[in-house]
């Protein structure tokens, strides 16, 4: 058996977390299948933090319409064949077998014969399962399509404003944004580049209307420096005079209607 | 009863084809499936498209869950980061607005309420789960949360901290263990 080591623990945290690699995977699975009592506790202990982790973040309702479609997506194809008794195979009426012989044939027959049904059973279950899910999946293919032509359609609105941002003295030269707003629909679309922030730092998105500045959310952008924001019922708060970029400390301004750190870019919005 | 017991009975029935014991799993953690797809995908349309493909995993494979191998909310938490990780791949940026999000999730109708006993029990373990972060050091609170909600690996993290790879696993260890050590077993999903 592979000795418990102190690395094996370290594998179980990476697989947790889903983070570890293939070389460490078989390691790991190795050494458990040998049976380790503390590596099984470990595993055990780690998966509650990770559990901590997931029900850390911000909660959310879940929209009303996901669970209206969740459901009707089980209703329309996968409940309806599970109530099925599985695999009932009428009883022949009369033996028909006399010998041994026969009799054991008869058996095999008849085992073949209930386990065709369960197999059938099983498959009309699932392919009536996969047919509601894959309707579900072609609906919510729909829907994301809808969805990204009302955004593209932000782009190409006959009265969407675009705004760009500039950086300010503290802000690097490198930052640049650009806004898309388009009053019809209330939402805008923000492009960036060269959004690197230091580390334990983040850029933070503002819009100041006349009652004063409301955080956009923390921009994230990819490590490219890069990034889309979508934002949603822009004007909630009032006519946006301008939009600005403050940098804070990890996570954003603690005050939603104040940034705490510098403000890096400004850009007004022509009247 | 506990949760954990609670869960795992619900969800025989849900195997068992009961619509209404799947309804009430949903209810019971709908919410913290979207807030966790939300923080790992940043968009609310690509957050209910997760919650949604989520489920509908969780039903197709319902018949193959294995309550030895760990708590059916668990089981479902992994089903969703999981998918919420792929779907931040093969979108291929990860644009996150927060701010937006947040308006967005409060427009649509609010859901059933939950029962008043498991509000409590959750704002009271919200509370354990906010201490425990908090109590984190912050380097150790960072690579977990890189690891978890970025889905990067520990030899990336290691390179953005600009910190030695044994040392970021060591990091991560200790901050799992420690997250869970400060909450109660029995309040975990």
């Amino acid at each position: 058996m592979s000795r418990h080591r102190e690395e094996h623990l370290e594998l179980c945290a990476a697989r947790v977390l889903g983070v570890l690699d293939e070389a460490g995977e078989r390691e790991l699975e190795a050494h458990l299948a040998e049976g380790c009592a503390q590596c099984e506790a470990e595993l055990r202990a780690l998966s509650g933090g990770a559990l901590v982790l997931a029900m850390s973040v911000e909660q959310h309702r879940a929209p009303a319409a996901v669970r209206a479609r969740v459901l009707a997506a089980l209703e329309s194809g996968g409940a309806s064949g599970r109530q099925a008794e599985p695999g009932a195979v009428e009883r022949p009426r009369r033996p028909w077998v006399a010998s041994p012989a026969g009799a054991l044939l008869a058996a095999a027959a008849l085992l073949a014969v209930a386990l065709a049904g369960v197999t059938t059973w099983r498959r009309t279950d699932e392919l009536t399962r996969e047919l509601g899910a894959a309707r579900a999946i072609t609906d919510s293919l729909q829907r994301s399509l809808d969805e990204e032509r009302r955004w593209a359609a932000v782009m190409s609105a006959p009265d969407a404003r675009t705004v760009k941002l500039a950086p300010t003295p503290q802000g690097a030269p490198a930052l640049a944004a650009e806004v898309h707003y388009d009053p019809a629909s209330d939402r805008a679309l923000l492009f960036v580049q060269g959004f690197v922030p230091p580390s334990d730092r983040d850029y933070e998105l503002w819009a100041i209307t006349a009652a004063g500045p409301t955080s956009l959310g923390v921009v994230h952008a990819g490590p490219d420096g890069r990034a889309v924001v979508r934002v949603e019922r822009l004007t909630r708060d009032g006519a946006v005079a301008a939009f600005a970029v403050s940098l804070e400390a990890a996570g954003g301004s603690p005050d939603h209607h104040k940034p705490s750190g510098p403000v890096v870019m400004l850009g007004k919005l022509a009247s | 009863m506990n949760e954990t017991e609670r869960d795992r009975r619900c969800w025989e029935r849900v195997a068992g084809g009961d619509p209404t014991a799947f309804t009430e799993l949903y209810d019971r953690y709908a919410d913290l499936l979207y807030s966790l797809a939300l923080r790992i995908v940043g968009s609310t349309s690509d957050a209910e498209e997760v919650l949604q493909d989520s489920w509908l995993q969780a039903w197709r494979s319902a018949r193959t869950y294995d309550p030895a191998r760990g708590a059916v909310g668990a089981w479902l938490v992994t089903i969703t980061r999981t998918r919420a990780l792929d779907r931040v791949r093969s979108l291929g940026s990860r644009r996150r607005a927060e701010g937006a999000a947040t308006v967005e999730a409060a427009a649509d109708p609010p859901a059933p309420a939950p029962d008043p006993a498991t509000g409590y029990a959750r704002r009271a373990l919200r509370k354990d789960v906010a201490a425990a972060l908090t109590a984190l050091a912050p380097q150790q609170r960072e690579v977990v949360e890189l690891a978890y909600f970025e889905g990067l690996s520990q030899s990336e993290i290691a390179a953005r901290l600009n910190a030695p790879l044994g040392t970021v696993k060591s990091w991560t260890r200790q901050a799992l263990l420690k997250l869970r050590e400060r909450v109660p077993v029995e309040a975990l999903p």
